[in-house]
């Protein structure tokens, strides 16, 4: 004989029907976020867009504030530097190869062993500043806050923060072939906080930020 | 006596050995300036690779002041 009416079981404990605490999908990314609980690898050398980075902090970090994104330029637009310091390098060499073409001055030779030395420390120094530049240009995503590192010049750095809430607009902006390839842009954080435009340049997928961003300030766009 | 401090001024090797002491001296001072940035930003960001990045600078200001040393004694 059929049920006409069935008594909906007992549910033993009401934590069972509460949604499991699942992290905001963004679009695009990969199923290894699938909840708040996951943590993604630690951050590498030369690592530009990192989701849940595990081993970094910054000052004044709230207890249990996480960071969800961590973001420097695209290492692509290191190219340029890497290119200089290439063919400076390889300039000396080239010329001792050449000697009877680019006569050496007449010096000791302990005087041009000392210059050659101190040539390629300079260059040493060349890609080290231009790489500690690119390096601690960081801007990092938490639930609360957006921070942005800006170290412009060799003798200036910058921290800029401002909270979520404070975010009026956000966009980014991709133009260019080798930004299109390589699938990197502009990001723009509009606020009304005292610093009223966070840029983020040269960042990697600016789309997928614009979500992560959006998803946090409340909005639902691609969030699945 | 005069005559010998003259001489040994106006001789171009001794010209070039200042200029290249001082050259290294700017860039020492450089560095020292760099690793002090560095060590600040490091502590604004701490990242698990920082260290690699100090170690990087103290190398190359230890290289150029062993190479400032080493022509003060020998050029």
């Amino acid at each position: 004989m059929t049920d006409i009416f069935v008594a909906p079981k007992k549910v033993k404990d009401k934590e069972e029907n509460l949604p499991k605490k699942t992290a905001p999908k963004f679009s695009g990314e990969h199923d290894r976020i699938e909840t708040y609980g996951s943590r993604d690898s630690k951050i590498g050398f030369f690592s530009s867009f990192h989701l849940y980075p595990r081993g970094i902090s910054f000052k004044d970090q709230e207890e249990n504030e996480e960071i969800i994104l961590f973001l420097r330029r695209h290492f692509i637009t290191n190219i340029s530097w890497i290119c200089i310091a290439f063919i400076i390098a390889v300039i000396p060499t080239v010329l001792f190869f050449y000697r009877n073409f680019f006569p050496i001055p007449p010096l000791p030779a302990i005087f041009n062993l000392f210059a050659f030395l101190f040539y390629f420390i300079v260059i040493g120094a060349y890609i080290y500043t231009n790489f500690i530049s690119w390096y601690f240009n960081v801007s990092l995503v938490t639930p609360i806050r957006i921070i942005d590192i800006e170290f412009t010049d060799l003798i200036y750095h910058d921290m800029a923060v401002t909270k979520l809430n404070l975010i009026e607009d956000i966009t980014y902006a991709q133009a260019g072939t080798l930004r299109s390839f390589f699938d990197y842009g502009d990001f723009y954080v509009q606020t009304a906080g005292s610093k009223e435009r966070f840029s983020f340049l040269a960042i990697p997928q600016p789309e997928h930020v614009l979500d992560i961003v959006e998803n946090l300030m409340g909005g639902d766009r691609h969030v699945r | 006596m005069y005559a010998n401090y003259l001489q040994l001024l106006i001789n171009p090797l001794f010209i070039l050995k200042i200029i290249l002491l001082i050259m290294m001296a700017v860039f020492i001072i450089f560095m020292l300036l760099i690793l002090n940035q560095v060590r600040a930003l490091s502590r604004t960001v701490k990242q698990p690779t920082s260290a690699i990045v100090s170690a990087i600078g103290l190398i190359l200001l230890l290289a150029a002041a062993s190479l400032f040393l080493t022509a003060l004694v020998i050029l």
